[in-house]
């Protein structure tokens, strides 16, 4: 999963449209990208039925699935965001605020390569 | 035989307890991370994340460099939003000579963050008054 988010955050981090779309999106629309991301995160290795689909594993409910799989991977999604964004400089000078919504916009795609990889690997 | 089994069987009672706990571990800074990252977002909703830029810009230096003087400044957005084209102006006046003015343009001063740049001038900005100031943004 690190490096399916590193392969596709290390490709549009240096990009000026990442930050471009932070700065642009107010609050509301970073938790619904950032609500969104997770669902995909987790609908793509669990539901949909891509080949390699994982199965939750024996006896987990719905929730400990998510616990332990979606939400560990998508906070690997949001450190590896924030890793190359603070290696390309992004973050510097920058409040905490606008570096959490540029790591939500950086996520979506992160998790998204995540995602991806946890289903080839 | 029996003894050989028997550690293998201690081996594998161990990973399976192992990974739980790392499982737990790695669950529980993924759930940090996202309420950590939401609670901010969420926070700065209600607090003024669209407030429109207010840029205060504060000279950090002035350095005799080749061809004149050079100064540096940082230019603070205090409100919520992000600016973008942020045109800085510098006027050093001084007694007996024209007003001479600088300017620069900054890309992007995000919410709340601060930019550094410079400016530079031909006359002594220490001979007469320097005065550098923030004179117009575009929406990002």
């Amino acid at each position: 999963m690190l490096a399916g988010a590193l392969f596709l955050a290390f490709n549009m981090a240096p990009t000026e449209e990442m930050i471009l779309i932070a700065f642009q999106m107010t609050p509301w629309h970073a938790l619904a990208l950032g609500v969104l991301s997770i669902v995909l995160l987790h609908v793509f290795v669990y539901s949909i039925g891509f080949s390699g689909q994982e199965n939750r594993p024996e006896g987990g409910t719905f929730l400990s699935t998510f616990l332990h799989f979606t939400l560990a991977g998508y906070g690997v999604a949001l450190l590896v965001s924030l890793y190359v964004l603070w290696s390309f400089g992004r973050t510097d000078g920058v409040s905490v605020a606008e570096i959490a919504n540029m790591l939500v916009v950086l996520g979506f795609p992160a998790s998204l390569g995540a995602a991806t990889a946890r289903l080839v690997v | 035989m029996n003894h050989k089994s028997r550690t293998a069987d201690i081996h594998s009672a161990k990973a399976e307890q192992q990974v739980p706990w790392l499982e737990w571990l790695a669950s529980a800074i993924g759930l940090l991370l996202v309420v950590g990252i939401f609670g901010v977002i969420g926070w700065q909703a209600f607090n003024g994340a669209t407030m429109p830029p207010a840029i205060k810009v504060e000279i950090e230096s002035v350095t005799p460099v080749e061809g004149g003087y050079r100064v540096l400044f940082r230019a603070h957005n205090t409100a919520g939003e992000a600016a973008a084209q942020v045109g800085i102006e510098g006027m050093v006046s001084a007694a007996g000579a024209d007003t001479e003015t600088s300017q620069v343009v900054l890309d992007y001063v995000p919410g709340h963050s601060v930019r550094q740049g410079g400016l530079f001038f031909t006359h002594d900005p220490h001979s007469g008054s320097l005065a550098v100031r923030a004179i117009g943004f575009a929406k990002p």
